[in-house]
């Protein structure tokens, strides 16, 4: 049996280093889930993990602890209720290193620029979304990144690199069909 | 500095990764030429295009709460804050019971059946995403001398690596994986068309637990020697209980 004291302590403790990071948390979960009732589920779900394995986290920083929590619990919660995760196929030419041709920062000038923003963002395939919702709206260093994901910082790189030039390619082909 | 130097370091830069000499060693190749110059303008106004048009969507109000009141209860006179995984057994009148059914999960089970179920579905989950996204290696190698090395150098234990093909079982390689809130091995073994995913986490004691088959995906695997193993796969059950037997030997 749990002493009630140490298990008050431990909560306190959460609701300090955890439960601040809740809005990045929700934002993760609802960029990869792209829908409001499943991220809070999810959400819910990825912090009584976070709670059960909470002795384990090292350190106060518990963003990036957090973050791969939710987003475990997210890929988790996808694959038994959505029966997986959709991949969207990519061809091998995203692999080689090439300029980005659009000029994004004419979107300046783009009266409805979050909506194209966004739907460039959910078309990206999961793996590229994350990367880019972590470093961009979560401004997560590479290493923070690689904590979150658990792969290489090389992997990030080359991961965030490809992202930017599909983000590109989409937000190039939305304005030509404007 | 050439382009290709140069092309390698933008995005760096961008992020501000860079380290303050290579950042000046860039900023004078780009004063000289303007493709490189341009690349680095055009990558920095879509990070800020994302930036501030993309929608952040913080938690909505009443969530903090909900999470709260799910905690585990301090007392168990708090019906309203016990967590849903099973916690609700131990409440009110069945208590004795609820003794009684623990004690004979802990004679049977090192984690209570939720945890192990959930355990289950994380791993599931983990092969499902690693076959759907085609990232299921990270060090491709049928070499055990390769693959056990590049393992250990990135985490706290040592993963048994066997190469069993002479058994049927070639090794394909190796990756990382983060499974129940810690870093896992994953060893890639193939069997004719099939993918055999063996994730492999520290863990403490001794058990062994059958083969068992979900969602058409069969997993088996066990406890000791401070590790915890399960293999999966959609490979027949015989087979894959086979690899289980030859790993533990």
């Amino acid at each position: 049996m749990t002493d009630d004291s140490s298990l008050s302590r431990k909560r306190a403790r959460f609701e300090t280093l955890a439960l601040p990071h809740l809005d990045a948390a929700y934002n993760l979960a609802r960029w990869l889930a792209r829908d409001d009732h499943d991220a809070a589920d999810i959400v819910q779900e990825a912090f009584l993990r976070a709670f059960d394995a909470f002795d384990g986290l090292r350190g106060d920083n518990a963003r990036p602890w957090l973050l791969a929590i939710v987003r475990n619990t997210c890929f988790t919660w996808l694959a038994r209720n959505r029966g997986g995760v959709a991949q969207v196929p990519y061809d091998e030419a995203e692999h080689a290193v090439a300029d980005i041709e659009a000029d994004p920062a004419r979107l300046a000038q783009c009266a409805d620029r979050r909506r194209l923003i966004d739907a460039a963002l959910e078309r990206l395939p999961l793996e590229f979304r994350e990367a880019v919702v972590l470093r961009e709206l979560e401004d997560l260093s590479y290493r923070e990144i690689a904590e979150v994901l658990a792969i290489p910082i090389g992997t990030v790189m080359s991961r965030l690199a490809r992202a930017r030039r599909l983000l590109a390619r989409y937000l190039a082909g939305a304005e030509e069909g404007d | 500095m050439d382009c290709k130097e140069s092309r390698e370091l933008l995005a760096l830069s961008v992020d501000g990764e860079l380290d303050a000499r290579s950042e000046t060693t860039l900023a004078e190749h780009l004063a000289g030429c303007a493709a490189c110059a341009g690349q680095r303008q055009v990558l920095a106004g879509l990070a800020r295009g994302v930036r501030t048009a993309a929608s952040y969507h913080p938690a909505p109000a009443g969530l903090r709460a909900r999470i709260v009141e799910s905690l585990p209860a301090v007392t168990i006179h708090e019906p309203a804050s016990r967590s849903r995984y099973g916690w609700r057994l131990f409440g009110g009148a069945g208590l004795a019971a609820a003794a009684v059914a623990a004690l004979v999960m802990i004679a049977v089970l090192p984690l209570a059946p939720s945890a192990e179920r959930r355990l289950d579905e994380e791993l599931m989950a983990s092969h499902a995403r690693a076959l759907l996204s085609e990232h299921v290696i990270d060090i491709a190698s049928s070499d055990q001398h390769t693959v056990k090395p590049w393992l250990s150098a990135r985490l706290d234990f040592s993963a048994p690596v066997r190469d069993l093909g002479e058994q049927g079982f070639p090794l394909a390689g190796g990756r990382l994986d983060y499974v129940d809130g810690r870093p896992a091995a994953v060893l890639v073994y193939h069997r004719r068309q099939h993918v055999i995913e063996v994730f492999v986490q520290s863990a403490e004691g001794s058990a062994t637990m059958a083969l068992q088959t979900i969602e058409g995906y069969h997993i088996v695997g066990w406890t000791a020697q401070g590790l915890r193993l399960r293999a999966l796969s959609d490979v027949d059950a015989t087979e894959l209980q086979r690899l289980a037997d030859l790993l533990r030997q």
